[in-house]
């Protein structure tokens, strides 16, 4: 697809920008995170100072890391330090009373150790006070500094796998686009950080709103709409910085990409033939198929997790409802049926919860159980929108409005926690929760 | 007041004789009253104890009347043959009688015949002698031709009239003492006869009498007979009555046999009630014991459901449980409660690794286990089904 040379250069500058940010995270200023409700069902856990030996001094408090995510998954009311009764380093120290009178069911406690040739060795294990047992226990060897909070996120996955059943989504990317005025000007920003908000890295710079970002499913590239050629356009753009291309530049709208669940597709919206339809373009091909066939408009497609079925927002009904394709019968079917608004469907990697922005006084994200058709409004923020499900669909993203200030918020899908996810000096919208780093054993 | 009794002497005297007598009559009242209220008191007490009857009298009874029953049956059979046998004697005797009778007759008849036969050779007599007289006439002619033919006759004659006169004498003496002897024979038939008559008669009488004393049997026969009618018909009365009495003591009989069979159920039925009673106490016994037992299961139940519960109580987990996910709990514990340890095992599809691991920390949480209400329940293997 050929560029002008002006924006062109514009986007490289931008672009270049963004690849090198990816090497500098701790310049940027990161999301803060507030657990904003008190968790209820949150089991108490203890996550003891990890011993730190070796040479080198830790750059990382890992288990501060694992103790945060731990609570932010609103299942585990992790001990705060000072509460600790004891911080043994090995199982032979581990006086198991001292920990049950605390109600404590599991300690986690582990060790990290600085080499002399600047890696890190860590391991981690997990005590059942109760049982008195070692569930979970695991190394690290050779990491390298900058991988140390990785290594922590992964941690918290075992952990959480261990308990809980379910694989973490802690060792896992956020994108999300940052909204800052500056010089009576607005600064679009497309950012990719870790679940928790730290890292955070700039992919995309643009005085042009930035929207839809898209996680292909390997990880490795954002598809998003940028306007900078004045008009929508899809852009697809690699995370190792090899690679961006406006993939739909059609006339008209060039919007809502999503990856289908092998990557090989994607559903966009456009509308190229006049209004606006479902299309999906076969990505080695670039071949579009027009799916939808409507004089209403169909937009925001969503894939079900077998590739099968869209789903999708149509005003057909004259209000936005959420409706589904066959993509084998082409047959369509309405699939929301609560209020007269319902938009931006979302389905979670499992298959089981679409998501989607339900107009109930004002904007809220509902989830309706595809298994037993049953609907729940999720959410009773102000103004949400673009829902997005962690990996393990345990946990969702989507943007609000918070004093007139754009802000995202995770909630557990069982709605057991919620928390806000915040800049200092701007708004945050549109997020995308990124796939498994590395893919659940 | 002394001048009061002063001034109305009578009234005062009056009023205290009024007391008196009022006082008397209260005090022998209420005596009389509670005299009764005692006696009655004594005559509630007195009340009989009613024990219970004996019933096998009753029986005994029953059989000493059949006993006399046939005993009198025999006797009035007995009675009936005596009496059908003097029945039968009087026939005879009757039969006797006429017997008798007949053969009076008889002989009266030959009496008569005999009577007859004199009669007939006093006739007899009476031709004899008349004949004779005709000879005398012949001789006498002869006489006479004689005296005429012979003065020798004459004396022949005289001698023959001496003679004849002799003979004449002798013929009329002969004649008398033939005429005598007629009529002797004559007075004697006459006799005869009349003492045939007389015997006839009093045969007559006799038979008369007899027949009467017949006719008198018979009556008395019949009266007998009506008598033993009337005594067969008493007797059969009496059978009836007797049949009747045999009916009412077999009703005596019966109602004493239902009375017995009664009080036979009765006592049956006490025994069978003291059976029952042995059988209920022994099935209280037994139901106590079972409800023991049950109570202990049931008591062992909820030691369970407790111990269950308390595990429930305490079962918590981060990790999403399927409904329907269970395990059978193995706990050791110690007297106390104290858990010693818990194995989950035969856990189904749904019972995850952390289903299991939250279980067995539930039973450790819980510990120590409740206590059983009964010590002896007390348990150190629990097994029981978990499900969240």
């Amino acid at each position: 697809m050929p560029l002008n040379t002006k924006k062109s250069r514009h986007f490289i500058v931008i672009w270049a920008c963004a690849f090198m940010s990816l090497f500098a995270p701790s310049v940027y200023a990161s999301l803060v995170i507030e657990i904003s409700d008190g968790v209820e069902n949150a089991l108490p856990i203890a996550v003891v100072p990890f011993q730190q030996t070796g040479v080198v001094s830790i750059p990382e408090d890992i288990s501060a890391i694992i103790q945060y995510n731990l609570r932010r998954s609103g299942r585990f009311a992790p001990l705060n330090e000072n509460q600790l009764p004891s911080r043994p380093s090995s199982l032979e120290h581990l006086v198991y009373e001292n920990w049950r009178t605390l109600d404590i069911d599991h300690i986690i406690m582990g060790s990290v150790t600085g080499r002399p040739d600047g890696l890190f060795d860590l391991d981690v294990r997990v005590i059942d006070v109760l049982r008195q047992q070692q569930v979970l226990g695991k190394r690290w060897r050779s990491i390298p500094r900058a991988q140390l909070r990785q290594v922590a996120h992964q941690m918290s996955d075992d952990i959480f796998l261990e308990l809980t059943g379910v694989p973490g989504a802690f060792n896992t990317r956020l994108a999300y686009v940052t909204v800052r005025d500056k010089d009576n000007q607005r600064h679009y920003t497309l950012e990719v950080s870790d679940s928790d908000g730290h890292n955070p890295r700039p992919i995309l710079r643009s005085r042009m709103p930035i929207m839809s970002p898209a996680w292909s499913p390997d990880g490795s590239k954002l598809a998003y709409v940028t306007f900078e050629t004045g008009r929508s356009n899809v852009v697809v753009q690699h995370l190792d910085g090899s690679k961006r291309e406006i993939v739909a530049d059609f006339s008209g709208i060039n919007s809502a990409p999503a990856w289908s669940p092998d990557g090989r597709s994607l559903a966009l919206t456009l509308s190229k033939d006049g209004n606006a339809d479902i299309y999906i373009m076969n990505m080695q091909t670039r071949a579009l198929r027009k799916v939808t066939r409507h004089w209403a408009i169909e937009t925001e497609p969503t894939w079900s997790p077998d590739g099968q079925t869209l789903y999708y927002n149509s005003d057909r009904r004259g209000q936005p409802q959420i409706f589904k394709m066959d993509l084998n019968t082409n047959q369509e079917d309405r699939v929301s049926f609560e209020g007269r608004y319902n938009a931006n469907p979302v389905m979670s990697p499992n298959g089981r919860y679409l998501a989607m922005v339900h107009a109930n006084n004002g904007f809220n994200i509902a989830l309706q159980d595809v298994y037993n058709g049953d609907f729940f409004v999720l959410t009773n923020t102000f103004l949400s929108e673009s829902p997005s499900f962690s990996p393990n669909s345990d946990m969702l993203v989507y943007a609000m409005n918070r004093d007139g200030k754009g802000q995202l918020a995770v909630v557990s899908v069982r709605g057991r926690s919620s928390q806000i996810l915040r800049i200092a000096d701007g708004q945050v919208r549109e997020p995308a929760w990124g796939p498994y780093l590395t893919p659940p054993n | 007041m002394m001048s009061f009794i002063k001034r109305y002497p009578l009234s005062t005297l009056s009023a205290l004789v009024l007391h008196l007598v009022l006082g008397l009559a209260l005090t022998s009242n209420w005596l009389a009253s509670d005299a009764q209220v005692f006696k009655m008191a004594q005559v509630s007490d007195d009340k009989p104890v009613t024990e219970p009857r004996i019933m096998s009298q009753p029986m005994e009874t029953f059989a000493v009347d059949q006993q006399l029953v046939a005993q009198q049956l025999q006797r009035i059979q007995d009675q009936e043959q005596a009496k059908q046998q003097e029945q039968a004697r009087l026939v005879e005797e009757a039969r006797k009688t006429e017997e008798r009778l007949a053969q009076i007759r008889r002989e009266q008849e030959a009496e008569a015949r005999r009577a007859e036969q004199a009669r007939r050779e006093a006739d007899i007599e009476r031709q004899r002698l008349a004949a004779e007289r005709q000879r005398a006439a012949e001789e006498q002619r002869r006489a006479e031709e004689a005296r005429k033919l012979a003065q020798e006759a004459e004396r022949r004659r005289q001698q023959a009239e001496q003679q004849a006169v002799q003979m004449t004498k002798e013929a009329e003496a002969r004649r008398q003492q033939a005429e005598q002897q007629v009529a002797q024979i004559a007075q004697e038939g006459e006799r005869r006869r009349q003492l045939a008559e007389a015997e006839a008669q009093r045969i007559a009488a006799e038979s008369d009498r007899q027949r009467q004393a017949e006719e008198q049997r018979l009556r008395e026969l019949e009266a007998l007979q009506r008598q033993a009618q009337l005594q067969a018909q008493q007797e059969s009365e009496r059978q009836k009555q007797l049949q009747e009495q045999i009916r009412q003591q077999e009703l005596e009989r019966a109602r004493l046999e239902a009375q017995a069979v009664a009080a036979q159920k009765l006592r049956e039925q006490l025994e069978a009630e003291a059976l029952r009673q042995r059988l209920a106490d022994e099935e209280a016994a037994r139901q106590r014991e079972i409800s023991r037992q049950r109570e202990l299961v049931s008591l062992r139940e909820s030691y369970i459901s407790a111990i269950s519960a308390k595990v429930r109580e305490n079962w918590r987990t981060p990790a999403e449980i399927s409904s329907e996910a269970q395990c059978e709990l193995a706990i050791t514990q110690e007297p106390n409660g104290r858990v010693i340890s818990v194995r989950t095992e035969n856990c189904n599809a749904q019972a995850t690794p952390q289903f299991r691991q939250a279980a067995e920390r539930a039973v450790f949480r819980a510990s120590p286990l409740p206590q059983p209400a009964v010590e002896e329940l007390f348990e150190r293997n629990i097994r029981f089904i978990f499900k969240p």
